[in-house]
């Protein structure tokens, strides 16, 4: 049996099936960040006047920005990658998904010394409420980037012998990868300023 | 505005050059209130990646369009 709507749009969503599928998915993650935002939110407005630990006074700005750039890096390479597959150059898809895997890499390799440096030094979840919110969102939107790494690598790796029978279906398994990789840098891009600069 | 990869993309560069903009603003109050030579650095590089991310988010507007004809803004 052949699955329905792969490649081209259903006509009364106007796209593909993956690809409502994973707006769909997008906006439950929106409500699970949201629900976390808006906890540091309350927590921060409700604490007592000077009880609140800012998140200056515990993180490392300077790798929080090389953070940044590298996962605005990646989103430029996943782009680049699903733009190569339009292209119908599968050499050039392999080097910008790789790069794209690779920032995924630097993202956590830099998070996990950001992490390893605060444990040496007592700062747990348990110090405080900031630090208890600090943990909770970047270690979740750290199981993001895992989770897209693993999409990535999969495409990257044994998923792309698609491309070689169904790369019409295969370029839009990548950009369902596309969008979910651009939600998580997107995530970032709330967090850096919200927890290490406010 | 679609629900494609093109029009995300532009979106997330129009939403980290103003996450650039606003680091910038932050870098030079942050520097006039307390001096610090690192937050005005950081500040100055995120203006700098602003303005990269402003010419190449209007550049690749135009190349993905080419790529993807039916996807709109």
């Amino acid at each position: 049996m052949e699955i329905p709507y792969t490649v081209e749009a259903r006509p009364d969503t106007g796209v593909f099936n993956a690809k409502l599928g994973v707006w769909l998915f997008l906006a439950s993650e929106v409500m699970l960040f949201g629900a976390l935002f808006s906890s540091y939110v309350l927590l921060r407005t409700g604490a007592p006047a000077g009880t609140w630990h800012h998140g200056r006074e515990f993180l490392n700005v300077p790798l929080a920005t090389l953070n940044t750039i590298i996962l605005i890096a990646s989103s430029v390479t996943m782009v680049m990658s699903w733009a190569s597959l339009k292209l119908n150059d599968f050499k050039k898809y392999r080097i910008y998904m790789g790069l794209t895997l690779l920032a995924g890499v630097g993202f956590l390799v830099v998070k996990g010394f950001e992490y390893g440096h605060k444990f040496e030094i007592g700062l747990l979840p348990k110090t405080n409420t900031f630090l208890a919110i600090y943990f909770t969102l970047t270690g979740l939107h750290g199981l993001h980037v895992i989770g897209g790494m693993i999409l990535n690598g999969y495409f990257l790796g044994p998923g792309s012998k698609m491309f070689k029978t169904q790369p019409e279906r295969f370029t839009n398994r990548v950009e369902v990868a596309g969008l979910y990789w651009h939600f998580v840098d997107l995530v970032w891009i709330f967090l850096f300023p919200t927890l290490y600069l406010l | 505005m679609s629900l494609s990869l093109r029009s995300f993309h532009l979106f997330f560069i129009a939403a980290s050059v103003l996450l650039a903009a606003w680091v910038g603003v932050w870098g030079v109050q942050s520097w006039q209130a307390t001096r610090s030579g690192g937050d005005l650095a950081v500040g100055l590089l995120f203006v700098a990646l602003g303005l990269v991310l402003l010419v190449y988010g209007l550049r690749v507007r135009k190349k993905l369009r080419e790529l993807a004809p039916d996807d709109e803004d």
